[in-house]
């Protein structure tokens, strides 16, 4: 069960291990993530694909918790208010924490902070509100530090959340997704996606004038049927493809939304496992 | 009930702006009348009596998701002796019981897990108990023994809409069951011979001799049972018929809507639970109850009457043809020997 | 039935208690067939009496008799949470228990399935009527101790009486007085305000709570079988009957009033 035996190992495609099955038993190879070392051998601890850069062994999980990295971008869901941070659920393994010198506060982004804020923390986010961040760094115990700290992070409203399994979210240059259909998307790596009418950036805040009463807001804006609608449609296709387990880029999206308008189908239709299907075979045909 | 489902007030709004629009859009972009793909078998669990497992909103390709409660009916013997400590009663006793797996509730401490198996217990059973729906074949001896029915239900996933699920595997397991047939023996003690009637009777045990079970032309005083055939699966249920379908109405008024997913039910709190039974040639409301903060006018509820009573309508008709689809499939497999 | 399970903290009475039976409840039952109701008419219902602060060291309480259904009614609160997470409006948490003599047959001392389902009732009943957002933070406890008790769906009706005059005797701010009354469909009849054997001889009972100052809703339990527009009529006529429940507690808390107005001059 050598590594070595296979040489063309890193071209013929990714091989499958089970926990405790013996990797390679060289001296020469360091283990990563996801196996152990037990006399002189490397073993498997969870069950996936082997992934060999020269001499670093790992084994990466189908279905894990989703691993946070320095940089990335999450949504998340506030679960306590405590003094000067809220904890956020972000679909790991801890709650990641949120500080409150690492939000934008009303009146220009280099307000600093008064002691009214520290009081008022519900002002800005309570608990069960959606926001976005990005990680800025870890605790020593491994739980995050997110900010919100640019005009495009912060509190979420007009649309509605799904979850998907995070191995699903591949790590993309924008994570900011627009449809034509006057949807946006938000792919958090964290496996929540958010999806929601379309925000014209013209209408968006600039860096002077700061509004909190506009960015920290609860309310709505109106939003009309079609808009609805297409919201409701781009959630199906999100679940669809999740149930088959394909890998969510912005371009797969767009093609399977294209799919189903063309279609000309209800959005109930795309209950029907048939469809579903269809709409899988149609997207990987291309591939 | 608390909702266990932590919503944002933005997300609250979109859903209920979404159902007060003309006309109502949800977030799944089902109309305000649609039902999630409901799918339902029975005879589930060989060692009850009578089961069925019904699944609403599972998605079909991976089989997640969705709210999925398995019912199963067993039948005990009681003694209807007052004396002898059972709660036995003359005619039968019908009870039943709604256990939440914690896998469904993973959120929940087990306090608060007992006390939500103790609320839908409560609503199951003040409705399927009532005296108006008890099976009359549930005596084996009269005043001395009869049946027990336990109706058991377990919700093994909670996606929303429990109570339409529960109800619906309560009446196809009920509908699946069937009661084993008994016969009445009776002991007769054997006269003690000619002599020795005087002083030795004292010493004298009587004999108790079982009378062979298939004399069954005179059983004056029937003392105990018999199965008269072991493998015989028994007769329905009596009345299996009445047995109730519910329908959930959720009121954001003057609308509604049904079939709720968890979040729909954590921005919607009031709903209205209607049971109904169309056995007969009218219909009949077998229970009715309102759950969450909200206040409705009678006309209002009047007016959800005569809706609820027509979703409830279509619920029966599929559910009847479908336990019928699953009856005849049992037939064929039992006939094939 | 918990009659099975030994206490070890108190002396267990005996195990099997068994009621006594009346002689006068042999000589004259009620019988299904008979269309007539014994000693009232259907529309009427038991005479009431509430006496509101009973229990001086309560925020509020209300003591209610009707006729076989005896309910004290205490109200703690609104008091703050303790080791809750925060929540934005107000918690109503009610309690209810039964006393071991309020039953014909001797019932446990400890709790059961059926003090929680009067509880969830009494919650559905009074949720819509306090004005919750007055009190973040804190939790209302209302405390109901059954002392007699005629047939569960009286003793929903008594509690909601008794806690919503508690509830105006503690000062709580509450959107108007919840009234409820119980009806029972004997064949084509409606019978306001059933006893116990009565409601078990009906093909149905039905409790309605109302807010009769708002004329809106609160909850409606209805069990049994019924045709729809029979339950409809249910619903109407305990709903009137309300109005006229909602006058008689009126005039007690205004008594209660005036007489404590007296005191303090």
């Amino acid at each position: 069960m050598d590594i070595d035996d296979y040489e063309d190992f890193d071209s013929s495609g990714s091989r499958l291990t089970c926990p405790g099955e013996s990797l390679t038993s060289s001296q020469a190879y360091m283990r990563g993530h996801g196996t152990y070392v037990d006399s002189e051998e490397v073993i498997a601890s969870v069950a996936g694909t082997i992934e060999r850069v020269n001499k670093l062994v790992t084994v990466r999980a189908i279905r894990s918790r989703y691993n946070p990295e320095v940089g990335d971008l999450v949504v998340g869901r506030i679960t306590e208010v405590q003094p000067r941070r809220w904890k956020v659920d972000a679909h790991s393994r801890q709650d990641a924490v949120l500080m409150l010198s690492s939000v934008n506060l009303p009146g220009g982004v280099q307000r600093r902070k008064l002691e009214s804020d520290e009081l008022q923390m519900r002002g800005f986010f309570e608990e069960g509100d959606l926001l976005v961040a990005e990680v800025q760094a870890f605790f020593s115990d491994g739980a995050m530090s997110l900010h919100t700290r640019s005009l495009k992070y912060g509190k979420l409203r007009n649309g509605q959340l799904v979850a998907v399994p995070p191995i699903l979210v591949r790590r993309l240059k924008s994570h900011f997704l627009t449809l034509p259909c006057g949807v946006d998307l938000i792919l958090g790596l964290n496996g929540y996606i958010w999806v929601s009418k379309h925000v014209k950036a013209s209408e968006q805040e600039g860096e002077e004038g700061f509004d909190a009463e506009a960015v920290y807001s609860n309310v709505n804006d109106e939003i009309d049927e079609a808009t609805r609608t297409a919201i409701s449609r781009v959630t199906h296709v999100i679940r669809v493809l999740t149930s088959h387990f394909i890998p969510l880029t912005d371009t797969l999206l767009l093609e399977a939304y294209e799919w189903t308008v063309e279609q000309e189908t209800n959005v109930r239709d795309l209950f029907q496992q048939d469809f579903g299907d269809a709409l899988v075979a149609s997207i990987t045909v291309g591939r | 009930m608390a909702s266990t489902t932590s919503l944002s007030k933005a997300e609250k709004s979109y859903i209920q702006a979404g159902l007060l629009a003309n006309p109502p859009t949800r977030g799944d972009g089902r109309s305000a009348q649609d039902f999630r793909t409901i799918s339902l078998q029975t005879s589930v669990a060989p060692l009850a009596n009578g089961s069925a497992r019904v699944s609403i909103g599972r998605d079909p390709h991976d089989g997640s998701g969705g709210t999925e409660v398995l019912a199963a009916t067993k039948l005990e013997v009681e003694s209807v002796d007052l004396g002898s400590g059972s709660g036995g009663v003359n005619g039968g006793r019908v009870m039943c019981s709604v256990t939440c797996s914690p896998a469904a509730y993973p959120h929940l401490s087990s306090a608060a897990l007992d006390d939500l198996q103790y609320d839908l217990t409560t609503i199951l059973n003040s409705t399927l108990t009532h005296p108006s729906l008890h099976p009359k074949n549930l005596t084996i001896l009269p005043g001395k023994k009869s049946w027990l029915l336990n109706l058991d239900l377990v919700v093994l996933v909670d996606s929303g809409n429990v109570f339409d699920a529960l109800f619906l595997a309560a009446r196809a397991a009920l509908w699946d069951t069937k009661v084993p047939r008994t016969r009445s023996v009776e002991y007769k003690a054997r006269k003690a011979g000619g002599g020795g009637e005087g002083g030795e009777k004292g010493d004298m045990e009587v004999d108790e001799e079982v009378v062979s079970g298939f004399d069954t032309r005179q059983i004056r005083h029937a003392t105990d049972f018999e199965l008269p055939d072991y493998w015989d699966e028994g007769e329905e249920l009596d009345g299996r018929d009445r047995w109730p379908v519910c329908v959930t109405l959720n009121l954001v008024p003057p609308a509604h809507f049904l079939d709720a997913t968890l979040e729909e039910e954590a921005a919607i709190p009031l709903r209205l639970l209607l049971m109904f039974s169309f056995d007969s040639d009218e219909p009949h409301i077998q229970g009715m109850r309102t759950m969450g903060n909200g206040e409705l006018t009678v006309p209002q509820l009047g007016e959800l009457l005569k809706e609820g009573e027509k979703y409830a309508r279509q619920i029966w008709q599929s559910l009847n043809a479908k336990l019928k689809e699953e009856e005849l499939g049992r037939i064929k497999e039992r006939n094939k020997f | 039935m918990a009659q099975n399970v030994f206490d070890r903290r108190r002396t267990n009475g005996p195990e099997e208690s068994t009621p006594f039976i009346y002689e006068e409840d042999i000589s004259n039952p009620v019988r299904p067939q008979e269309t007539c109701r014994k000693g009232r008419k259907p529309a009427d219902i038991r005479p009431i009496f509430l006496q509101p602060g009973l229990i001086n060291q309560a925020a509020g309480s209300a003591y209610i008799e009707m006729d076989r259904t005896k309910i004290a009614c205490a109200i703690y609160g609104p008091r703050q949470s303790k080791n809750v997470a925060f929540h934005e409006k107000g918690r109503l948490n009610v309690e209810v228990k039964f006393a071991p003599y309020s039953c014909l047959t001797r019932r446990a001392p400890m709790r059961d399935a059926e003090d929680r389902s009067v509880a969830m009732a009494l919650h559905q009943a009074l949720l819509a009527s306090v004005r919750l957002e007055s009190f973040p933070k804190a939790t209302i406890d209302i405390f109901i101790t059954v002392i007699e008790t005629d047939g569960m769906e009286g003793c929903v009706a008594a509690g909601s009486i008794a806690a919503s005059t508690a509830l105006a005797h503690a000062g709580i701010e509450v959107l108007g007085l919840v009234m409820s009354c119980s009806a029972a469909a004997m064949g084509s009849e409606v019978w306001l305000d059933p006893t116990d054997e009565e409601s078990r001889l009906s093909n149905g009972t039905l409790v309605l709570s109302c807010m009769p100052a708002l004329t809106t809703v609160t909850s409606v339990w209805q069990t049994g079988r019924m045709a729809p527009n029979q339950a409809l009529s249910c619903m109407v006529a305990s709903q009137n009957r309300c109005d006229d429940i909602h006058t008689i507690v009126a005039q007690a808390l205004l008594l209660d009033n005036s007489k404590s107005n007296q005191e303090n001059l």
